[in-house]
């Protein structure tokens, strides 16, 4: 497993060598999740985040501090097998003076194995605004969580967990990828609190142009009612 | 009417199954083997194990324990003792599809007819005895009338149409002994 992650994140990194000619933003990115059960299979998960630029080198000359957006989300949860569900939801988004509405659709696995679980999620979602095209994606984030002391993640322990995640956005009649890695550091509270903390590396205009890259330092809490 | 055996077997279980299961609590931390009561270690360090030896101080509805976690030809091992060091048992982690036909056949029927479905995640058959004849167990793999033998199975089911994963211990005559709620950790952070 070892192995695995180390080949993942060199054969990551090592692509992005490749595009060493890019734009990139240093930000911070809070963000609070809020899960509230409804029934055994069913639950709404709401979420606030947002986005802070502090170093922009694609301004002339490098821009510092900026707000960027803030995002509001929710999501009904709907359990179809031990460790599946299906979710559907809405994004609204505040960007400066432009407003965003995103409509999300999601499936997700969490297979939970000895010493660490993963987790499989595929999303499409429908991005609108009345200043661009219409934006259409399809995502798949693999998730491993690994507690640092003991085979299971228990209150007061911390525990590792990296996100990979790849998005195919389709706009304006072209398509292109962007990539995702995300590792974090959590620490579980009890049962229905963890805080984690890590940085949210994203890179795009993978395929066309000049790439971005994003390094969002995130601080993100989840809570359940 | 007159019940035959078997029928008699699965309808005590039925009844037991059907009771309210107790939550499983479980917390365990890897710890050295310096941290273990010497007894314990000594003994492990006395058999033929090849890999690491990976040592958990385990505090669970039964009290504290010590486990050693290793594997042996293939087959992973978990070896319980008591916190003073003294032997509780030792389970051998099985695929479910080589336990004996006449076990597997029961354990289906109880499973099929107590829950509206159900997925076997892990089997393992437990044995209970002194250091000696579980030492020679480890060693050849060969069960022995000495041995208290029972198998440990997690089970993930549907039921009433709720999902919930269950620990169920049952004894050599497939009779339930335990049946603890796996409580599920919250997976909203892998998920969202």
């Amino acid at each position: 497993m070892k192995q695995l992650l180390f080949l993942l994140c060199s054969l990551y990194f090592g692509t992005l060598l490749i595009h060493s000619q890019s734009d990139y933003n240093l930000g911070l990115l809070p963000k609070l999740t809020l899960t509230k059960p409804i029934a055994s299979k069913t639950k709404l998960v709401h979420s606030i985040e947002s986005r802070q630029i502090f170093y922009d080198n694609t301004s002339n000359p490098a821009q510092t501090y900026q707000y960027v957006l803030t995002d509001f989300t929710t999501l009904f949860s709907y359990k179809i097998g031990s460790s599946m569900s299906l979710n559907g939801g809405y994004l609204f988004r505040i960007r400066g003076n432009q407003i965003v509405h995103r409509s999300i659709q999601q499936f997700t696995v969490v297979q939970s194995l000895e010493g660490f679980r993963f987790g499989h999620r595929i999303a499409t979602d429908q991005t609108f605004s009345n200043t661009t095209n219409p934006l259409f994606r399809l995502r798949y984030r693999a998730t491993l969580e690994i507690p640092i002391s003991g085979l299971r993640v228990d209150a007061q322990e911390f525990y590792i967990k990296v996100n990979n995640e790849y998005l195919g956005i389709y706009q304006d009649s072209s398509g292109d990828l962007e990539l995702r890695l995300m590792p974090f550091l959590g620490y579980e509270l009890n049962r229905n609190n963890k805080i984690e903390t890590g940085l949210d590396y994203r890179i795009d205009n993978f395929i066309q142009g000049r790439s971005n890259q994003d390094f969002w330092w995130v601080l993100s809490w989840y809570t359940t009612l | 009417m007159t019940l035959n055996k078997s029928t008699l077997i699965i309808l005590f279980f039925l009844v037991q199954l059907a009771a309210s299961a107790q939550v499983k609590f479980e917390k365990e931390k890897r710890v050295k083997s310096s941290d273990v009561p010497k007894s314990a270690t000594t003994w492990i360090d006395s058999l033929p194990f090849t890999h690491k030896i990976k040592w958990y101080k385990e505090i669970s509805q039964d009290g504290t324990s010590y486990e050693a976690k290793t594997c042996l030809h293939k087959t992973k091992y978990s070896i319980e003792f008591t916190a003073t060091g003294q032997l509780i048992d030792v389970e051998l982690q099985t695929p479910f599809r080589k336990l004996n036909e006449a076990v597997k056949k029961e354990i289906e029927e109880v499973l099929t007819k107590n829950y509206d479905k159900y997925s076997i995640q892990k089997t393992q058959e437990q044995y209970i005895g002194n250091k000696d004849s579980v030492g020679k167990l480890i060693i050849d793999k060969n069960t022995r009338s000495e041995l208290t033998k029972n198998y440990e199975l997690i089970v993930k089911v549907k039921e009433d149409g709720d999902y919930k994963t269950y620990e169920i211990t049952f004894d050599n005559e497939v009779k339930l002994i335990k049946k603890l709620v796996v409580d599920q950790r919250r997976s909203d952070n892998i998920e969202f």
